[in-house]
């Protein structure tokens, strides 16, 4: 494909969001606390979301996102980020969860029958959804029909999926976070709408 | 058509030659554009959710994770010898000792809360209570979870007193500075808040109250429900009611009790969402209110800079852009030195 690098679009707003957050690492870097905070507020939700989505587990994920936080302020003098800082993030939380889950897979081997939290990757199941995003009532039936068959899919398709729609991540940073190449990226998320679209029918207005 | 193409086209992913591509195709039939219209919805409906997680969460895992840095620098600096500290000065050497404190209290309250539901609750007798605090110091902000299942965020130097288990008609609690209340409804239960010589009644709903020390008025901001608004000393019918958007003041110098609609709640209650909001409000409650939140001194070159009226959302979180927006609407320069700012008129 030669034609690759000509994009129908450039997105002003993604260029201001990496030099805001090339701010923010500067400032964390030398100490700031605010900006810490500011880093911890924007990112916290999603990440979290995001480890749900790979530990399945509410405890799991909450303890994965906060060692991810603990140890950016730890070592923050030595903090250095090769590419965005929100590939960053999501890197580091899918490391931290998969490092947990392993530990906690082990400790399972051992005492067999020990229940697992399963939590679902996202919430939109538990009471108060609706009103909580304001919708209607159609809507918050085809959101909710649409991600529940995400839940079906097999777990990569499904991680791509999520984090193209939910998270925004580009192709490119998807394949970086996940470990895939662009195009298997490109293959999940054809397979996946291909495979909504079938779920869904013939129905005009989904 | 190819899912991929069209998945790519959606997520203007595509080129130039792609995009091509799908615009012939669609060209083709009518039938083709119908299918890319359900795509499209497809795409719209599936987009970004993320509004929908819990910041509550975040507040309390925030809180958690200062509460884990502190211990972890409370511990390196008691296995280290004094004088050898050559560390690099950070935010964290200038917290005193008793906010350590305050954030181990909060952990171990949290730690309670959390480890209470693991255990089923015996059935609580009459007892004289034990009271706990928890409270914040300058800098900090954090919100904890009753064992009733209401939730409170307190500001920066603030804090919240409250027996270890509820009385059984009633829920009670004393508050100095600010904070925000999701009360959990128990009809038979009223929840009290104690104040600053006022208290405030409620069943379950949501609002804010404010008095600190150095305030000459207590405030209470109903966001949702109903609230009962009076002087401590003074029954239940000498008060105001308040109901949603609804600013209730007790001035305690004239012990007088006021009540008014407002528009935006903003500047009542953007602390919780962790950033500043202000409307005609002098720069000496700016000021104040700086101080509290990023633990500062805050200081003036020429005295009737206080005077100066600051209307703003300063959603910013980190501390110097806060500074350039608040001295770029007001015409002022200002020096941030460690700790301590200080705001001068622009010649």
């Amino acid at each position: 494909m030669a034609l690759d690098s000509q994009k129908i679009q450039i997105h002003p707003s993604a260029v201001q969001a990496e030099i805001k957050d090339i701010s923010l690492v500067d400032a964390i870097r030398e100490g700031d606390q605010a900006a810490f905070e500011q880093l911890f507020f924007e990112y916290h939700p999603a990440l979290i979301r995001f480890a749900n989505s790979i530990t399945r587990s509410k405890e799991l994920s909450r303890d994965t996102v906060q060692d991810v936080f603990l140890k950016i302020w730890r070592n923050r003098d030595q903090w250095n980020i090769h590419s965005s800082l929100k590939v960053y993030l999501y890197q580091s939380v899918r490391n931290q969860a998969l490092n947990l889950l392993e530990k906690q897979n082990n400790r399972y081997k051992l005492k067999e029958n020990l229940h697992i939290d399963y939590s679902p990757s996202m919430n939109i199941w538990e009471e108060g959804f609706q009103k909580k995003l304001e919708l209607p009532e159609e809507d918050a039936k085809r959101i909710m029909t649409i991600w529940m068959l995400v839940e079906k899919m097999p777990d990569r398709r499904r991680l791509v999926f999520e984090l193209h729609r939910k998270d925004g991540l580009s192709y490119k940073e998807i394949a970086k976070v996940l470990d895939l190449s662009v195009k298997t990226v490109e293959n999940h998320i054809g397979q996946a709408i291909r495979y909504l679209r079938e779920q869904l029918g013939q129905e005009k207005n989904l | 058509m190819q899912a991929e193409l069209l998945a790519r086209y959606l997520s203007k992913e595509c080129t130039t030659q792609e995009y091509l591509e799908v615009e012939r195709w669609l060209l083709l039939s009518e039938g083709n554009v119908e299918e890319l219209k359900i795509y499209e919805q497809l795409w719209r409906v599936s987009a970004n959710l993320i509004k929908l997680e819990d910041e509550s969460d975040s507040n309390l895992d925030w809180s958690v994770l200062q509460s884990r840095i502190e211990a972890e620098d409370l511990n390196e600096e008691m296995n280290k010898p004094k004088l050898l500290s050559s560390r690099s000065r950070t935010a964290y050497d200038n917290v005193s000792y008793f906010s350590r404190i305050a954030a181990i209290i909060t952990l171990m309250f949290l730690v309670g809360f959390y480890g209470s539901q693991f255990f089923e609750q015996p059935l609580p007798a009459e007892v004289e209570p034990v009271f706990k605090e928890i409270s914040m110091n300058k800098g900090q902000r954090g919100s904890v979870t009753l064992s009733d299942g209401t939730l409170v965020s307190l500001n920066s130097e603030s804090s919240i007193s409250l027996p270890n288990t509820f009385k059984s008609d009633v829920r009670e609690v004393y508050l100095e500075g600010e904070a925000f209340f999701e009360v959990a409804r128990m009809e038979d239960k009223p929840f009290l808040i104690y104040i600053n010589g006022t208290v405030v009644e409620v069943l379950g709903t949501s609002f804010a109250v404010r008095a600190f020390p150095d305030d000459e008025i207590v405030r209470t901001t109903v966001v949702e429900g109903l609230v009962s608004f009076r002087s401590a000393s003074e029954g239940i019918e000498e008060g105001v009611l308040l109901a949603s958007g609804d600013l209730g003041e007790f001035n305690l110098k004239q012990k007088r009790l006021s009540k008014e609609q407002v528009k935006n709640l903003a500047p009542y209650l953007s602390w919780k969402e962790g950033y500043l909001a202000f409307e005609n409000a002098t720069m000496d409650e700016v000021k104040k209110q700086l101080e509290r939140k990023y633990d500062i001194q805050v200081l003036f070159a020429e005295e009737d800079i206080e005077l100066l009226e600051l209307t703003a959302e300063l959603k910013s979180r980190s501390l110097r852009n806060v500074l350039e927006t608040i001295s770029l609407s007001l015409n002022l320069s200002f020096e941030l030195d460690q700790e301590v700012v200080e705001f001068k008129k622009l010649p």
